[in-house]
């Protein structure tokens, strides 16, 4: 990764793991002829067990599977709520091969997990675009203001913060030194302790609240320290465009890693079979069940947030500590993100770059999220789920007046529209990612990863970077891989 | 993500503070000597400056834990979108409750469970107080069908909401103001009653809304939720 995440305590899988897994995936490959295809219907025999199960879809759940595939394990399944994979990556099909997404998106510098993927499944990547004047917008006012992309929050509190995040590692911020101290406070206590101006709070609140889905108020100072640190301990690389989190767009949208993954996978992948119910987890083998049916495996990888695990009863109950924890995981960000779809991307020709803020209005962000090729203009939005009306119609026009005004009447004249409010859609999510507020990672971190019983925990929360990210989901995915290997070795040679 | 107000240092002092009379002074001068780009930026932050010292006057100063709750629930709880229930004017001591119950399991919502369970009881008392005060705005986002409202006016006083929701179901106590609420929220809530998903001590609602079939359940939400009769109603705080 980078120089400064080497002092994250737990980063990635170690050498050792990795001869380890040389021979994991050599006995597990010895052992799934037989096992392996047994799965392959719909009606799973009393008393066949596969290896592993995987639950969940999304990025991390399909990394998963991809690795166990690639190792030589044949006896794997995936199991996936919604009839569609990807989690919380979701395209928007505007026609003609042309996506614009409703989840996660953007990847930049460091996030190397993801970049390896989108290469090796054959998916490009191109810049986001920034170039030309950010419009800002509140009670009817409207300014203009040059932007290149970066971040414009004063330097030496930036510097200040990026000094603390250096201590606080991604992968288990609980064990910083001043991990009480900085849990102690909101982030927005942090900032309110350097006098800013509305200005400068706007600022530094703003990039907070996109990034984790709440404002200052409610986050850990810990643990948007910790998101820091992912960053190469810049500010500006979580927070910015250029040369930052936000740089690059997936060709294709963001969700086509996930279903080229699946499609490689075929009948894997069990869509509509959302788990209800987990028995036998401590000892194996374990039942898990489904509208469809019980499936029995050694090992299990949930690659759902805890949130998610939280909605599946448990036989016996987890440990009461791992319980508490998933019932308090901040579930509370559910993001909603519309799409304007315009013939031109008319802005650009005005020297906008479709970047705006509203403030005291439905529109937290807007930007331009064009196709790669500019064949079409759309202009995609986190709004404040509540602050927009629900009607769809009555949503397109309050928006397509706000960007009148922000990018002129053109906008008026939108040719589709679309909604997307993860908090009402379906319960297969319930939140972007996770503003995790103070106190929470010191009482409840250090159970969010060490697996339990022959349960092993993914997603993109239990990454050792860049957690929240689809590249931290990536990461997880590896890790559980190779975790789940192990485990079903370690119980074959015993 | 990206800051939006880009650039701050090389706008120079555009926000400095003035006050009084400078203000429009100073105005006058930027337009003249900057040009509109600048003078544009003035007003917007003459904006951003209103917009922050009325948000203090609200809720206390910057930050404030209630900004948590804007995203979902409006601005000053006035929510737009029909789904997620309306704060603004509910009583106070509905809104703690509801707080504390989402916080202890009694009742179960995953955003508001995992928001509720975090909160301290100060927190929690902070939200309620502030919620109870602000101003219910008309729920003018929902159109309602003239029919349904019709037979909803006819179930609320059938069923004798008004005992316990107020006269004017403006709420009172532990109950909730009811006028004006979002019509998704109301039928979702009336449906979990009905479905014992939501449970309340006395036993009530689970009792009128099992009575309810799905069809009465619109019809009552489509009442309530009209934007005429919150605009009717006075807020149950501040007396």
């Amino acid at each position: 990764m980078n120089k400064q995440n080497s002092s994250n305590a737990q980063v990635g899988i170690g050498r050792r793991q990795l001869l380890k897994l040389a021979g994991a995936s050599a006995a597990v490959t010895g052992t799934s002829v037989s096992t392996g295809r047994a799965f392959a219907g719909d009606a799973e025999g009393p008393g066949e067990i596969l290896d592993i199960v995987i639950i969940g879809g999304g990025l991390a759940g399909l990394t998963a599977a991809r690795d166990l595939k690639r190792a030589g394990c044949e006896s794997f399944m995936v199991l996936e709520a919604r009839d569609r994979v990807g989690g919380r990556t979701l395209n928007h099909d505007l026609g003609n091969g042309y996506f614009s997404e409703a989840g996660g998106q953007w990847i930049g510098p460091g996030q190397t997990a993801i970049a390896d993927l989108a290469r090796e499944l054959g998916v490009g990547t191109f810049p986001t675009y920034y170039q030309g004047k950010y419009v800002l917008l509140a009670n009817g006012a409207r300014a203009t203001v040059e932007s290149d992309g970066t971040m414009s929050t004063d330097p030496k509190l930036r510097h200040e913060l990026e000094e603390m995040a250096r201590t606080v590692p991604t992968a288990a911020p609980w064990t910083a030194p001043r991990a009480a101290e900085f849990d102690a406070m909101s982030y927005g206590d942090w900032l309110a302790s350097k006098n800013l101006s509305a200005e400068e709070q706007l600022n530094f609140s703003l990039p907070a609240q996109a990034t984790t889905g709440v404002p200052p108020s409610r986050l850990s100072l810990l643990h948007y320290l910790s998101l820091i640190n992912s960053a190469d301990n810049r500010h500006e690389r979580l927070e910015g465009i250029k040369g930052g989190a936000q740089e690059s767009r997936i060709s294709g949208g963001s969700q086509i890693l996930s279903i080229k993954m699946a499609e490689a996978l075929g009948d894997r992948v069990r869509l509509s079979s959302p788990v209800s119910r987990i028995e036998n987890w401590n000892d194996g083998p374990v039942a898990i069940h489904t509208p469809k049916g019980v499936i029995r495996a050694r090992s299990v990888i949930v690659a759902l947030s805890p949130s998610l695990c939280h909605q599946i009863a448990f036989e016996p109950q987890l440990p009461e500590k791992r319980r508490e924890m998933q019932r308090r995981f901040p579930a509370y960000a559910p993001m909603r993100k519309t799409a304007h779809v315009y013939k031109k991307a008319f802005w650009r020709d005005k020297g906008l770059s479709g970047l705006m803020t509203q403030l005291n209005g439905p529109i937290q962000w807007a930007y331009d999220n064009s196709p790669e090729d500019v064949s079409f203009g759309v202009i995609s939005a986190f709004i404040n789920n509540g602050a927009l009306p629900s009607d769809p119609k009555l949503a397109e026009a309050e928006l397509s007046q706000i960007y009148a005004q922000a990018l002129g009447d053109e906008a008026l004249h939108p040719i589709a529209f679309y909604d997307h409010d993860w908090g009402k859609v379906d319960r297969w999510s319930l939140s972007c990612t996770a503003p995790i507020p103070p106190g929470f990672l010191t009482q409840y971190g250090d159970v969010l990863k060490p697996p339990i019983g022959q349960l092993i925990w993914a997603g993109t929360e239990t990454a050792d970077i860049w957690i929240t990210t689809m590249d931290g989901a990536i990461r997880s995915g590896h890790k559980a891989a190779l975790q789940a290997l192990q485990a079903v070795a370690t119980k074959r040679t015993a | 993500m990206m800051n939006p107000t880009t650039k701050s240092r090389s706008r120079g002092h555009w926000l400095v503070k003035l006050s009084g009379g400078l203000i429009l002074a100073a105005v006058v001068i930027a337009a003249l000597v900057y040009g509109p780009g600048l003078y544009n930026l003035f007003q917007l932050g003459k904006q951003l400056d209103q917009i922050s010292s009325e948000n203090a006057r609200l809720g206390g100063p910057w930050p404030r834990v209630s900004d948590a709750c804007i995203a979902c629930h409006g601005f000053q709880g006035n929510a737009r979108a029909q789904g997620y229930p309306r704060l603004a004017g509910q009583p106070e001591a509905y809104l703690k409750k509801q707080l504390k119950a989402f916080a202890s399991g009694e009742r179960s919502d995953p955003a508001m469970t995992s928001l509720a369970a975090n909160l301290s009881e100060s927190n929690i008392d902070g939200l309620a107080a502030f919620f109870a005060k602000m101003t219910p705005k008309a729920n003018t986002t929902f159109s309602a069908d003239a029919g349904r409202v019709a037979r909803g006016a006819e179930l609320v006083k059938s069923k004798g909401c008004v005992a316990c929701h107020g006269q004017q179901l403006e709420g009172k106590d532990l109950n909730p103001r009811l006028a004006g609420q979002g019509y998704d929220y109301l039928a979702d809530q009336l449906t979990r009653f009905k479905s014992g998903e939501r449970k309340d001590a006395s036993g009530a609602m689970p009792a009128i809304a099992a009575a309810l079939s799905q069809q009465e359940i619109e019809d009552v939400a489509s009442y309530l939720a009209r934007p005429e009769l919150a605009q009717s109603v006075p807020t149950s705080t501040g007396n």
